[in-house]
């Protein structure tokens, strides 16, 4: 899910490379739904240089709703102040129909995850649950049912919002992405993807296909919190996700990353720092928020304030290493 | 009583549920256009000049009109008829109706709203209530900015307070809220061929649209018909403003010469639509030794936003409720709708009532601790009962049901128990449990009283079976459903054989709006006039029939029989196929006038309403004090509702009330930053979603209202009214903070909790 808070749609958001939403006054003029992923490169790739721009579509759960966007009534907002313009005609590329995207396997020591894959199937795929028990519990947890069996696993890392909650886990676990364009397949960290609010490194041209989950080493001990402003349906005001082994009672490669306290999903590199190789204790816990409420670089939005966000980030990281002493 | 008392389901309910009901958006006819709206972006500024040739000249475009283009008055009449249809030569709220279009498509209709050229000199905002009398501040209305004053005064509070044991006193500040009905506004006009206009859409009160379109088209009202579409919840919000679309499209419609439909967007809806009043509550309320009130004083601000439209009304009520449901010998409470550039805030389930109670139910509350009493003696103590007179001086004769309500849901919660078990909590997450008493007046009472009467079209077929039409309309609350169960109960006719018809101005005199919890009382005593009247009738011909006087026979269940005598009698059915045979006339129109009411406005006291419903909701609450969030876990909510008609209805509206006062109390802030919404969608405007759903106890109680449809009173209002006090209390008796400021965000009461540990560390 993308937080409109964080990435307006009156941002400098033209749809060139590295957005995954549709500029502000698109208009759609053609939906297409090829066969395979050469077809889909071939329609991007046509369409350059020609009056409408291309945009890949999923599940369409945050396109679709930006896509209503009205100018005129949009101008009345607050903080959106998206003036009448251009439209920008639009095409559509839908993946619906490319086999192969949506799969879920072990395969050479990862974990693959196939970019159209739904975060339903996320939520209660075996594999994922065994080696990636917070990615499961995060995708359970997002939106609502509806929307979980719509969205994409992809969708939600190209949106590139700064709560989305699969993102958190993925950086966490040390995901890599999979980017295919016509010039063949790269392979990236999935932190170096993400830009900022709304934006990635992707070049207009390439899809995402995988995300890539190293299984080793094993991170056995693992936990994901997220604050909404209800149950469901709500973007995270704050989100944390944490992995780590335990070797003789001590922390062993330990990752946290965040959401919503930065322009992107964060990596909390000095919090892990600072428990790598501790007891795993309520002091540490202790430790560990302090030193996460330093790391992280919130603001004041219309979900929450930048002053709670920090005090949450801390106590999601004092409870989730406690809740991990009661795991032990 | 056959059918009159059972948990009936709603006869609309498998309809809605299997998406077949037909709303306004999926009606259409023959040649029919689509209109859009042009709005101000500004929250005021001078109109310098409006173009509309480029958008005129654009593909489908068959109309553009703008305030000169208005046949009649350029104004929607409310209350004081300050806001134009369209604005003509200023806009004063951003979301502000400038100009419309119609055109072949909704795209095409856009497309030419973005075309029109408005040049505006945007002038300085009014934006804050508190300086709106300010002799400095920008006019927006007469000479003060004051929509209206008004007072509930008794005794002498100087004097009360002067003989108080205790005092306490509080500032208690409430948001603007929003409806969020699950339909948006919607309306199609259509040319008649008398020169007429028909309209049919969402809505609340069809004859303030028709007086409206009569008005600002310069119509006679014989020319007008306004049908109900089957309408997706209002909750107030489909009052008044509905008038504003069916004038627009009744605009184009007849300036077009061909159908227009006009349906708003979630977030055009959310902008430009009314809300709940933002209020500011001054508050202070004292005791005497012995724990019985003394005096109750303050002062209540609501921002009426840019025009009047329902601000007099929903203040008058909001004033009268501010001294809550209890007897007090000493009341000064003064109150103002001010103007500001705010969208225009109006009805609102509650009605002005649910800020002033949220004041005076934290402060009683407070009150209570602070002389070391518990919250529910304290109220037992001093609460309304049969023979109490209200702050406003008027005396409780009968149907009084907040005693029992209280002692219900003490008893059904454990209320005792559970104050003292949770005194043991320890930990980041606390327990709590608090409650709320709370009264309603039912109906328009003296601030509508010239309104307050209602008419009733009974038609009987040949087959026995029989159509009812009201005046009032069937917006989610089940009216449809209760009526058909009076009049089935009255003629003894099978419920699934009396059909209820979708409201319509040409078929029932003005029976006033659907507001207030009047459609059952108001609307079901008129049903009940036309079934007594079509009773005699069958009496007469049954009499003739068996040969008995018809004073000594009764409907008793489907047949009619001789009173006292166990037979099984003549078939209602059989009856009115002989009064059909005899061609006696079998359609009846029933009319209902509402009782006497009074206001004193300069002395603030009277007789406002004809009844009064009460409520008690107790709340048991989790508070994590790490994070400030509020668990609401379970709500006990005791309604007496005079009779309850279909306590499976009654407790739907206990349930959905419910939820939108958790919403008021812990979600819901409609804020608006210089004049502009920043939340105006329903993804960042938050309501309760089913995840969020506690438990909840519906407990009926039922003291019946003499001259209730069998003893009913409305009640449909208050489900709401007192949710946000009981949770805010129980969030008082779980972490020792008392919030004065809605909605009790997580942000707002960490803060709160935070600041308490530096002032007293633990």
């Amino acid at each position: 899910m993308l937080d409109p808070a964080a990435s307006p749609p009156g941002r400098d958001d033209k749809g060139e490379a590295g957005s995954a939403l549709p500029p502000p006054h698109a208009r759609v003029i053609a939906i297409e739904r090829p066969e395979t992923l050469d077809q889909a490169l071939g329609i991007v790739a046509a369409s350059r240089g020609g009056k409408a721009e291309t945009m890949l579509l999923a599940g369409g759960t945050d396109i679709m709703p930006r896509l209503q966007h009205d100018p005129h009534i949009d101008s009345m907002k607050h903080g959106n102040p998206l003036l009448p313009g251009p439209v920008t005609p639009l095409i559509l590329v839908s993946l619906s129909r490319i086999a192969g995207l949506d799969g879920i396997v072990d395969k050479d020591g990862e974990l693959r995850i196939g970019s159209r894959c739904t975060l339903t199937r996320l939520a209660g795929d075996p594999l994922v649950k065994k080696s990636a028990p917070m990615l499961a519990e995060a995708a359970s947890q997002m939106a609502s049912p509806q929307i979980r069996n719509r969205g994409t696993v992809g969708g939600n890392i190209m949106n590139a919002s700064p709560a989305a909650d699969t993102v958190s886990p993925l950086l966490a676990l040390e995901a890599s992405v999979i980017l295919r364009s016509s010039r063949g397949e790269r392979r990236i960290p999935l932190a170096d993807l993400l830009k900022g609010p709304g934006q990635t490194t992707a070049s207009h041209g390439e899809i995402l296909t995988e995300a890539t989950l190293p299984l080793s080493p094993a991170r056995p001990l693992q936990f994901f919190r997220r604050l909404g402003a209800r149950h469901s349906l709500a973007c995270a005001k704050v989100s944390a996700a944490f992995c780590a082994a335990l070797e003789s009672g001590h922390l062993k490669s330990a990752r946290i990353a965040l959401g919503a306290v930065g322009p992107t999903v964060i990596v909390a590199d000095k919090t892990a720092a600072l428990i790598e190789g501790r007891r795993l204790t309520g002091k540490l816990a202790e430790e560990a928020a302090a030193m996460i409420r330093s790391e992280i670089c919130p603001i004041d939005d219309v979900r929450s304030t930048k002053e709670y966000r920090t005090i949450m980030a801390g106590e999601l990281v004092r409870e989730g290493l406690n809740s991990l002493m009661n795991q032990q | 009583m056959k059918i009159v008392g059972q948990r009936v389901p709603r006869s609309d309910a498998a309809d809605k549920a299997l998406g077949r009901t037909r709303f306004v958006a999926d009606l259409g006819l023959a040649g029919m256009l689509h209109a859009a709206t042009l709005r101000s972006p500004h929250p005021r500024a001078a109109i310098k000049a409006i173009d509309i040739a480029a958008a005129l000249s654009l593909p489908g475009v068959k109309a553009v009109l703008m305030a000169r283009d208005i046949p009649g008055c350029n104004e929607v009449p409310v209350v004081r008829n300050d806001m134009p249809l369209l604005a003509a030569d200023r806009v004063n709220y951003v979301g502000e109706p400038v100009a419309l279009v119609a055109a072949e498509t909704v795209e095409a209709a856009r497309s030419a709203v973005a075309a029109i050229v408005v040049e505006y000199e945007p002038l300085p905002p009014l934006l804050d209530p508190s300086s709106s009398r300010e002799t400095n501040s920008p006019r927006l209305f007469e000479d003060d900015n004051t929509f209206a004053t008004h007072r509930l005064g008794r005794g002498d509070p100087i004097r009360g307070r002067r003989e108080s044991a205790a005092v306490v006193s509080g500032v208690f500040e409430t948001p603007c809220q929003e409806h969020a009905y699950i339909e948006t506004q919607g309306m199609i006009a259509a040319p008649s061929a008398n020169g007429g206009i028909e309209v049919v859409g969402s809505m609340q009160c069809p004859f303030y649209v028709q007086a409206a379109l009569s008005r600002t088209l310069a119509l006679p009202l014989s020319k007008i018909v306004v049908r109900q579409a089957a309408t997706g919840g209002a909750f107030g919000g489909k009052e008044d403003v509905p008038s504003l679309p069916a004038c627009h499209a009744a605009l184009l419609a007849l300036n077009a010469n061909r159908p227009v439909k006009l349906i708003y967007r979630r977030d055009e809806d959310m902008i430009c639509m009314s809300k709940r009043h933002p209020a500011r509550v001054r508050l202070e309320i004292g005791c005497s030794e012995e724990g019985k009130l003394t005096f109750i004083e303050g002062e209540v601000v609501l921002d009426g936003g840019a025009y009047a439209t329902l601000s007099p009304v929903v203040l008058w009520r909001s004033v009268i409720h501010a001294a809550g449901a209890y007897v007090c010998p000493n009341v000064a409470i003064t109150g103002h709708a001010v103007a500001t550039n705010h969208v225009p805030a109006g009805a609102f389930r509650g009605f002005g009532s649910p800020q002033s109670l949220f004041a005076v139910e934290s402060l009683v509350d407070e009150l209570a601790i602070k002389t070391g009493r518990d919250p529910a003696a304290f109220r037992a103590l001093n609460m309304l009962r049969e023979g109490g007179t209200t702050s406003a001086g008027q005396k409780i004769d009968h149907s009084c049901g907040l005693p029992e309500g209280l002692q219900r849901t003490l008893e059904a919660s454990g209320w005792q128990e559970k104050k003292k078990e949770f005194m043991n909590d320890r930990g980041p997450i606390l327990r709590g449990i608090g409650l709320s008493t709370i009264f309603y007046g039912v109906g328009l009472g003296a601030g509508g009283s010239h309104m307050a009467r209602t008419g009733a079209y009974l038609n009987i077929a040949a087959d026995g079976s029989a159509q009812i039409a009201v005046g009032t309309t069937e917006i989610g609350q089940g009216m449809q459903t209760v009526l058909a169960q009076m009049a089935a109960e009255a003629l003894g006719i099978a419920f699934d054989r009396v059909t209820w018809i979708e409201t319509d101005t040409s078929r029932v005199p003005d029976s006033g709006p659907t507001v207030a919890s009047r459609a059952t009382t108001m609307s079901g005593n008129a049903v009940l006039d036309a079934c007594a009247q079509a009773k005699a009738v069958l009496l007469r011909t049954a009499s003739g029939l068996l040969d008995v006087p018809p004073e000594r026979l009764e409907i008793n269940g489907t047949a009619i029989c001789e009173k006292g005598k166990n037979h099984s009698g003549l078939p209602v059915d059989e009856v009115i196929a002989r009064c059909q045979a005899d061609r006696l006339p079998m359609a009846f129109q029933g009319f209902a006038r509402a009782g006497e009411t009074s206001w004193d406005a300069k002395a603030g006291q009277g007789n406002p309403y004809v009844v009064y419903a009460y409520a008690v909701n107790v709340v048991l609450a989790r508070v994590d004090r790490r994070s400030g969030q509020v668990t609401v876990e379970k709500i006990w909510a005791a309604h007496d509702v005079g009779r309850a008609i279909n306590p499976l209805a009654v407790e739907g509206q206990i349930e959905g009330g419910v939820l939108q006062g958790m919403g008021y109390a812990l979600f819901e802030d409609y804020a608006l930053q210089e004049g502009r919404p920043y939340t105006p969608d329903l993804n960042t405007y938050v309501i309760p979603a089913i995840a969020d759903v506690p438990a909840i106890e519906p407990i009926i109680v039922e003291a019946p209202y003499r001259d209730g449809p069998f003893g009913a009173k409305g009640f449909g209002e208050q489900p709401l009214m007192g949710v946000a006090p009981a949770i805010l209390n129980a969030i008082r008796d779980a972490v020792g903070v008392r919030l004065t400021r809605l909605p009790a965000t997580p942000e707002r009461l960490l803060d709160a909790l935070q600041c308490r540990e530096d002032e007293a560390p633990c």
